[in-house]
């Protein structure tokens, strides 16, 4: 009786493990299916946020940039957790790496490596790890302070190959070229150049700006 | 009828100049939110915020008045003081800013005419040239309020010291 017992539970433990497995791999499979469907779709989705916020914020940055890493980490990051979350700022990042600027050497290969996440549907992760890092992979060196290194920190194996595969086919190349053009049509000289649209009225940020200067705009904006 | 000399019709010019300048400098800062000139004033790291709110508030209503001021041609002594002292402290605000080390697109936003010109070698050109402009009309409005004393002494009889 208790050899039947014994053999009854560790079936039904197999069968919860396998069924566990199973249903693992089935979700993994979709992801992998729909990442790489993904892939194949049109421009990469560097937004955050709902569309149909009221305000609408387009960051021309430049990962190498002090000041866009600054600009991210005074008004974007605590941006997202309210405004955005809140559905009331959706948030457009448009690539514009600067050339011959010294420091600047590795900005196009951090502008193709989130392009890459973003087709992927990782932007936001990748995003936060550039500026995150930035003092670490502008500098380069080892392997480990390497832009590849600080994106492969935030995303799965899987993932990662995904990226890389993407960035050396350079199909994001014509998407930073896209996001570079549209800022020189738009007159874009420096980094970061943040566009502001609400209540139908496209304004221009300082990119050093004080946060709780932001904040008296962004609701001043959306109290309108 | 008012007769200008060469001299005249160039400083009218210059006034006329330094007046639309300041109108359209006004006019892009009224246009949008106070704040937006607020946080282009708080970028230059020179005044406290609070203090940079204030000044967003009140210098384009004052750089309205002196615009209208110049070009209409009134109390042309205070409103050539008031214009020099003006650009001054811009130009000074931007020479303080800028930073020749760095790259056009790594420079703070000069704030001038809205937002989005970042301080550059023309921006400083532009500002320093209005700033020489606006101290040549200061000097030259004092210049024509001694000659017009002058006159006025000498049409109304009174005696002047002789020149030695």
């Amino acid at each position: 009786m208790r050899g039947w017992r014994g053999v009854t539970a560790s079936v039904a433990a197999f069968a919860l493990l396998a069924g566990t497995a199973w249903a693992a791999g089935k979700q993994s499979r979709a992801h992998a299916r729909a990442a790489s469907a993904a892939a194949e779709e049109g421009p990469p989705d560097k937004s955050m946020g709902s569309r149909n916020a009221p305000i609408v914020l387009e960051v021309f940055s430049d990962y190498s940039c002090p000041v866009c890493k600054l600009f991210y980490e005074r008004a974007i990051r605590p941006m997202l957790e309210t405004y955005v979350a809140e559905g009331k700022v959706y948030l457009i990042h448009r690539d514009f790496p600067l050339k011959g600027v010294i420091g600047h050497e590795h900005s196009r290969e951090a502008a193709e490596y989130a392009n890459a996440a973003a087709r992927i549907g990782r932007f936001q992760e990748v995003d936060a790890a550039l500026y995150d890092k930035q003092e670490v992979w502008t500098r380069g060196g080892s392997p480990d302070a390497k832009v590849d290194a600080i994106v492969a920190s935030v995303l799965t194996p899987r993932e990662m190959k995904q990226v890389r595969e993407l960035v050396q086919s350079h199909k994001m190349d014509t998407y930073i070229e896209s996001d570079t053009a549209l800022g020189n049509s738009r007159g874009v000289r420096a980094t970061p150049t943040i566009y502001i649209t609400a209540n139908g009225k496209t304004d221009i940020l300082p990119a050093n700006l004080s946060y709780s200067l932001l904040k008296r705009f962004l609701d001043e904006q959306l109290q309108k | 009828m008012r007769r200008y000399s060469t001299a005249g019709y160039v400083m009218a010019a210059g006034r006329i100049l330094l007046g639309v300048v300041f109108l359209y400098a006004a006019y892009t800062k009224l246009r949008s939110s106070f704040l937006l000139f607020a946080m282009a004033i708080d970028a230059y790291k020179l005044i406290p915020e609070s203090a940079a709110v204030a000044v967003a508030h009140v210098l384009p209503w004052v750089e309205l008045a002196v615009g209208i001021a110049l070009i209409a041609g009134i109390l042309p002594r205070v409103t050539t003081i008031s214009a020099s002292a003006l650009m001054a402290v811009f130009f000074t605000a931007m020479v303080h800013a800028y930073q020749p080390s760095l790259k056009e697109g790594q420079q703070i936003s000069c704030g001038c005419f809205g937002l989005g010109e970042p301080i550059s070698g023309w921006t400083l050109a532009r500002d320093g040239t209005l700033l020489a402009v606006s101290l040549a009309l200061t000097v030259a409005a004092f210049w024509a309020t001694r000659r017009k004393r002058e006159g006025g002494a000498l049409a109304t009889g009174v005696a002047l010291p002789e020149k030695s």
